[in-house]
């Protein structure tokens, strides 16, 4: 991300960054809260080796054997069991290891997907505030009737490409389960993509960032090919949920957050609507709704194996589908703080005169947005998004608390408290434990996020 | 500003319409209805009976004809009856309110009445020990999950110091609102009232403990950003007292934004009510609406969750309004 | 299995003064729900077991099912039998009888306000229950039954067809017609005016209305209402607690005198059953309602360490009835690869499970060993039948005998079909996730399974998930393919429908397939001797009679095991020392209510007497 900001500051000999890292050092806390956050991390991920070298017993594993009764509920530092063993004699401590993954997966995958959605958003309905939206004019209203009318070769590529993308989402749809499909499903709609950029369907603007997203695609899928080998092959107990989950959900809610963006957009963009104003009451609705009672009903209705998107994600991902599905939820109102917060900073900086400077020099619209004034969003962004990993972890905590969030057998810190409420009075080592690394997580989150927001905004003082 | 008020008064209602329309939605997709348990109770219901039970509960129309019908009553003011309760909705709902009213206002007063002195406070001695303090209490505070905080309050009054100091009873109580047979009529008003705070006490702590350390943080900086302006530079050059300098000067400047955060938060205050609610046993409208959910009472989902919406874009107008009396230079067209 | 979820899903705190107990002669419940309303005579609203409890104390019925599970009478003179002449069986042929019931109401029996209780009270209730349009939950029952009165007291109720059940317990319900009609003929004349068909769900809302003024808290506290019970309804407030104190007007004076017993029972409502166990433990309650503790709860060592000298704590057998059913659907392939149809592979499972070590295990042996669908306290129940005490040897010998042989030597039994594929015996196990006692038991069971060559495959999802139709139902299609665990609860009326393939009496078919619409729990079991004792059973008023078949078809049901009995699961009830005829059974009041004999309970230390001991009924949880 080179700005030109940062252009500047290089040939003082320290970037923005440099400067922010140096007040970022002087916030102990928060330094310490990144100590908290790596390790965190690190344990999450070595925990499945961990499983597979037999340092610590497999998160879901039940004791056998003859007298059950004396594996249930030991308490902490018994022997082999560091944090003792759950009502089911499953061992606490690798529990909660494994529970972290879910809740760091939830964390980073809601904070990621919905700080870039909420930053697109924002970043367009400020640009675009006060003018009907015409960005790139609208690949549904302008382009589409130049096409008909020519009766050019993009229109057969822009069947073509539609076509191969239907059948990749429809395919991906019926034959759900089937990691392979999934991967046919996933080539067809690169195939798709392809097809549309090679005939020119959106211009050339467009193509080169599809071009972008695309080679950012192969890189990613092949990253997550490598993954999957190495886990069938190498870490057999990794476990509900993991790194795989995590690729594809993001990739998934992504796609489908893309494919309704597309469409909003032909229709904005056709009706010459204010984009902002489409916004602004779009956020007042969501912000309507009470939030938690709404996500008991959204979860309710989403986990249950009949909905459509609840059969899918079952397909898909097994017992882990819940997770999948809150992640997909919190993204769902994830994206409005960014998007407020992006859009009033875009609102003031294209005031500005380096903006208007830029416009001066026949900079393009999306170069000014893109280059220009994004980049300028990026520390108050990466506040936002440092918090809000903590938000969703405590939202998913609470959701699976209640019940309604991720499933049983899936260990996450919210539902093993949930089971622990039932036995307070035989094992309080149940609550405490996943309750106190809630607390230390999104405490270290937000601790970050302060240390961050001292070090990135110009007016905090050393 | 009347006109202003009233436009935004106009806009609730296609916002409410919608609302309502995405919520009802959602609240008859749930898996499930509420016959599946009756059915599958009693083996020997017939195809016809099953269809006659799901007319009676009006189950056989599709969704977006019982939506329009329970439009047209909601907008004669009947949010129809409660299918577990044989109460009318609203009636039903009202008198949860009261108590959900209670803890959450009780909440609002102890959330405020510690964050602005406390935040106060510690922006004015920036970077002394108790700052340090304040400030990492309410990264705790603002850190812990809810619900968490209730079981282990529980934990610790109900069972453990009880059980340290030898007796049975516990400190708090960890649920319910009021002992058997405490009323008024019975032991006076005094012993009454003694009797409700100490079932209080629990559920309020827990409900406040978020918003206490989130406005604590806000008073705080925006009190801090307030004394680096150049106003309060003059003030303090003009020879003022400090006391005055703070109080007068910078707290009702810093108090703007936190009007205005305060407002929008109210809302958030009834949600949150129900994980607290669900743990004490307490029997407002959070855990009604909860367990209606699970229960599939339609009518009084609704109804609460439309209330629950109203109520927001209610505080969003009135946090916006209350923004303007606050500060003068806002005007509204 | 409403009721089921009911009694798992909560317990009670009463975190009351401690001004309760025998100082002042009252008494302090802890229940961890509380019901909606209460006197909803015909079911309209709802029929949860505490409302069912509490209503004990309140109401009078013309009978109830005394500790032992018989018949008493209570607002009658005497239990309607074929020996005393009250009961009239006509024979109408092709399988089908009526019966006449002739009640005569007691002379000394007066509603709380001092009105007499009288036929038109039985009318009433008949009346509104027969009005076409009501959203009663059982709508065969208000098709079969009719009643005559013949004066004051006396009344005919006729059932046609008539099945056994109608004989046990009262026939026919009753309501103060002088305080309910007025707002009835209201509520009538507003029916008149809607169309049955169009505006069924209008009708249903008016039926609640009018049941709801004489039934919610507000109602009720306002005094609304009056009782044919030994206690009437003084105050409730919702979400907290509900008093009731002696009804002077009640006909029975239990021995010694009424002042000598309870004057005042206040219900405390705590919806979580943690803090209810901190309510007992603080000891401002005096004992538990039916639904209260949890079975682990009530064992939490707190408990049982401050019990000793202060409470008794028992376990009393319920009616649940944990199993795991099997499916038999030969036409799932994996049904057919196993031969689950076959009931010598169903033997060969029970013996491999040892379901004694189970109970003993997981609940000191507190929850008893099931033999068959008919609990042991049943007057029916055959003590006789063929039992699978734990026996891997003879799983394994039977399992060999079906052909089942270790071929690859991984442990696992594998056979070679027909069409010569070989198939290991890898058998899916489905239950609640979430539930931990089945969640333990499945992994105990696979281990047993394990050491007979049987390999067990996990498979829970969410209750909500496995209770649905598209799950639960579709065992034909193969949504579940192997065993499935969970709990059906079986009344002392129970008619064995569970596993009737075939009703002769009506025709219909309780095997969900597609052909029915997948109508029916029974998972492919069909017994023709089984189904025709059941239809004979299902008419015959002689108990002696009916008992013979019924035993027969316990014999029948245990040697073809069509599901996979496991126990039955006690309720925990907690008592304070010296208070007396606070008891429960496994049919007390149907379903083990304590407060069925309300009149009787009372402290020792105030002169009460001592009826019935809990020890004949219930095993002490504390000697364990």
């Amino acid at each position: 991300m080179a700005s030109n900001v940062n252009a500047k500051n290089v040939e003082r000999g320290e970037s923005t960054w440099q400067l922010a890292w140096r007040r970022f050092r002087k916030h102990r806390m928060a330094q310490f809260s990144m100590i908290v956050i790596v390790i965190l991390v690190a344990a999450s991920l070595v925990a499945p080796l961990l499983v597979s070298l037999g340092w610590i017993p497999d998160p879901n594993e039940q004791p056998s054997g003859a007298n059950l009764k004396a594996y249930y509920f030991l308490p902490p530092g018994s022997e082999g069991h560091l944090l003792g063993t759950d009502e089911l004699g499953r061992d606490v401590f690798s529990r909660i290891l494994f529970g972290g993954r879910i809740s760091l997966l939830v964390g980073f995958s809601v904070a990621i997907v919905s700080v870039i959605i909420g930053t697109v958003i924002g970043a367009l309905a400020g640009f675009f505030s006060g003018r009907p939206f015409d960005f790139y004019a609208g690949p549904f209203s302008k382009r589409l009737r130049e096409m008909v009318a020519e009766g050019s070769l993009a229109a057969f590529g822009l069947a073509l490409g539609l076509g191969l993308l239907a059948l990749g989402l429809l395919g991906s749809l019926a034959v759900a389960g089937q990691t392979g499909a999934f991967w046919i499903a996933s080539v067809l709609v690169a195939l798709g993509v392809l097809a549309l950029n090679l005939f020119g369907v959106f211009g050339a603007h467009l193509s080169r960032m599809t071009w972008t997203v695309l080679s950012w695609g192969i890189l990613g899928g092949t990253a997550w090919l490598i993954w999957d080998i190495t886990r069938t092959l190498a870490l057999p107990s990794i476990g509900a949920g993991g790194v795989n989950g995590a690729l594809s959900t993001v990739g998934l809610v992504a796609g489908g957050a893309a494919a309704l963006a597309l469409l909003a957009w032909g229709l904005i963009g056709q009706l010459k609507l204010d984009l902002d104003i489409v916004i602004s009451r779009l956020i007042d609705f969501m912000l309507s709704i009470p939030t938690l009672p709404l996500l008991l009903v959204l979860s309710a209705f989403l986990n249950d194996s009949r909905s459509p998107l609840g059969r899918f994600a079952q397909g898909v991902f097994g017992e882990s589908a819940s997770v999948f599905i809150i992640i997909s939820i919190l993204i769902i109102f994830g994206w409005i703080t960014s998007a407020r917060l992006v859009r009033g900073q875009i609102l003031s900086l294209r005031e500005q005169e380096f903006s208007m400077a830029a416009y001066a020099l026949g900079a393009s619209e999306p170069r000014i947005m893109f280059r220009h004034l994004v980049p300028n969003t990026l520390a108050p962004i990466i506040v936002d998004a440092t918090l809000a990993v903590g938000t969703a972890i405590l939202v998913e905590a609470a959701l699976s608390f209640l019940g309604f969030g991720i499933q049983p057998p899936v260990p996450t810190w919210g539902n093993m408290l949930t089971g622990a409420q039932d036995f307070i009075f035989y094992a309080p080592h149940l609550a405490i434990y996943p309750g106190l690394m809630i607390l230390i997580t999104v405490l270290a989150f937000n601790y970050m996020g302060d240390g961050l927001r001292d070090a990135l905004d110009p007016r905090s003082q050393l | 500003m009347i006109a202003y008020t009233l436009r935004r008064l106009l806009q609730m209602i296609p916002l409410l319409f919608f609302v309502s329309l995405a919520i009802y939605t959602l609240v008859a997709l749930q898996p499930g209805d509420p016959l599946e348990g009756l059915i599958f109770q009693n083996p020997h219901l017939t195809q016809e009976d099953i269809a006659k039970l799901k007319a009676a509960y009006g189950l056989d129309q599709p969704i977006h004809i019982r939506y329009f019908k329970w439009l047209g009553r909601a907008l004669q003011g009947d949010l129809g009856l409660s299918r577990t309760y044989a109460q009318p909705a609203a009636q039903f709902i009202y008198g949860r309110m009261q108590n959900t009213l209670l803890l959450t206002g009780l909440s609002f007063l102890l959330a405020l009445a510690v964050a602005i002195p406390v935040g106060v406070f510690s922006a004015v001695r920036q970077y002394s020990i108790a700052d340090y303090v304040v400030t990492f209490f309410s990264f705790v505070g603002y850190s812990t999950p809810v619900f968490w905080l209730g079981i282990m309050l529980m934990l610790l009054f109900a069972v453990w110091l009880p059980e340290r100091l030898g007796r049975f009873e516990p400190i708090f109580p960890a649920g319910g609102f009021v002992s058997p047979g405490v009323s008024p009529d019975t032991v006076g008003w005094w012993a009454y009232l003694k009797d409700r705070a100490w079932y209080l006490v629990l559920p309020v702590f827990t409900l406040s403990v978020l918003s206490m350390a989130g406005w604590t943080r806000f008073t705080r900086s925006s009190m801090l950003e307030v004394l680096q302006q150049d106003y309060i530079r003059t003030a303090r050059s003009k020879g003022l007292s400090e006391r005055v300098v703070i109080y007068k000067h910078a707290l009702r400047n810093a108090l703007i934004p936190i009007v205005t955060l305060v407002g929008l938060a109210i809302p958030g205050l009834f949600s949150g009510a129900v994980i607290t609610e669900t743990i004490f046993s307490w029997p407002g409208m959070g855990r009604a609406l909860f367990d209606s959910l699970l229960e599939k009472d339609y009518n009084v989902a609704m109804a609460a969750l439309v209330f629950l919406a109203f109520l927001t874009a209610l505080f969003n107008l009135l946090a916006d309004l209350a923004y303007a009396v606050v500060d003068p230079r806002i005007r509204y067209n | 299995m409403k009721k089921i979820q009911l009694l798992t899903l909560g317990l009670v705190a009463v975190l009351g003064l401690a001004l309760a107990g025998p100082r002042d002669n009252s008494l302090v419940i802890g229940a961890s729900q509380e019901p909606r309303v209460l006197g909803d005579a015909w079911a309209f609203v709802s029929s949860a077991a505490i409302a069912s409890e509490i209503e004990s104390f309140l109401w009078a019925g013309l009978e109830y099912i005394d500790i032992d599970g018989n018949d008493q009478p209570y607002l009658v003179t005497e239990v309607p039998t074929t020996e005393n002449g009250r009961v009239k069986v006509t024979d109408l042929g092709e399988g089908k009888k009526r019966i006449d019931i002739n009640y005569t109401l007691r002379n000394d029996i007066f509603w709380s306000d001092g009105t007499p209780i009288t036929s038109a009270d039985v009318k009433f209730y008949y009346e509104v229950g027969k009005q076409p349009g009501a959203p009663v939950q059982d709508p065969t029952y208000w098709n079969r039954i009719k009643l005559s009165v013949k004066d004051g007291k006396n009344f005919t109720v006729t059932f046609e067809p008539a099945y056994f059940y109608d004989l046990v317990g009262s026939a026919i319900g009753i309501a103060p017609a002088h305080v309910m009609k007025g707002e009835w003929e209201k509520t009538k004349a507003e029916i008149a005016k809607l169309d049955p068909e169009k505006d069924a769900a209008k009708i249903t809302e008016l039926f609640q209305g009018f049941v709801s003024k004489f039934s919610t808290p507000s109602a009720l506290s306002k005094g609304s209402m009056v009782y044919s019970g030994p206690f009437v309804l003084k105050r409730w407030v919702p979400g907290s607690s509900l008093e009731m104190v002696r009804n002077p007007k009640f006909f029975i004076t239990p021995p010694g005198g009424a002042d000598k017993y309870v004057q005042k029972v206040t219900y405390r409502f705590i919806g979580d059953t943690n803090a209810l166990l901190v309510a007992i433990l603080g000891g401002g309650i005096d004992a538990t309602s039916s639904v209260a503790l949890t079975f682990d709860q009530a064992r939490a060592p707190q408990l049982v360490r401050r019990a000793k000298g202060r409470f008794d704590i028992w376990a009393v057998p319920g009616v649940i009835w944990e199993h795991a059913e099997v499916n038999k659907f030969s036409n799932v392939q994996e049904v057919k690869d196993l031969m689950l149809d076959n009931p010598k592979t169903r033997q060969a499972i029970l013996y491999a499970m040892n379901r004694q070590g189970l109970v003993d295990a997981f609940f000191d042996g507190l929850q008893p060993v099931a033999d068959t669908w008919v609990h042991f306290a049943d007057p029916n129940a055959n003590p006789n039948v063929a039992k699978y005490p734990y026996d891997p040897e003879k799983a394994k010998q039977l399992l060999a005998e079906l052909g089942w042989k270790d071929l690859d030597g991984d442990g696992y039994l594998e056979r070679k079909t027909d069409d010569g594929r070989t198939v290991k015996f890898e058998i899916e196990y489905v239950t609640t996730a979430g539930n931990r006692i089945r969640e333990r038991t499945q992994v105990f069971f696979q281990n047993d399974l394990k050491k007979v060559g049987i390999k067990v495959k996990i498979n829970n999802a969410p209750s909500s998930v496995v209770f649905s139709n598209d799950f639960f139902s579709k065992a034909y299609d193969g949504s579940w393919k192997g065993l499935f665990e969970f709990a059906w609860l079986f009344g002392i009326v129970d008619d064995a429908g569970v596993f009737t393939c075939k009703d002769y009496i009506t025709g219909e078919t309780f095997v969900p397939t597609p052909e029915n619409n997948y109508s029916g729990v029974n998972f492919n079991w069909c017994n023709e001797e089984f189904d025709k004792l059941r239809a004979k059973a299902m008419i015959e008023f002689d108990a002696a009679k009916r008992k013979e078949y019924w035993q027969r078809m316990q014999e029948i049901w245990a040697e073809e095991l069509p599901a996979l009995p496991y126990y039955w699961r006690s309720n925990p009830l907690v008592v304070k020392k010296g208070l007396v005829n606070f008891v429960s059974s496994t049919y007390f009041g149907s379903f083990g209510y304590p407060t069925t004999n309300a009149w009787l309970i009372g402290w020792t230390e105030n002169g009460a007497q001592q009826v019935f001991d809990q020890a004949k009924y219930g095993i002490s949880a504390l000697e364990q």
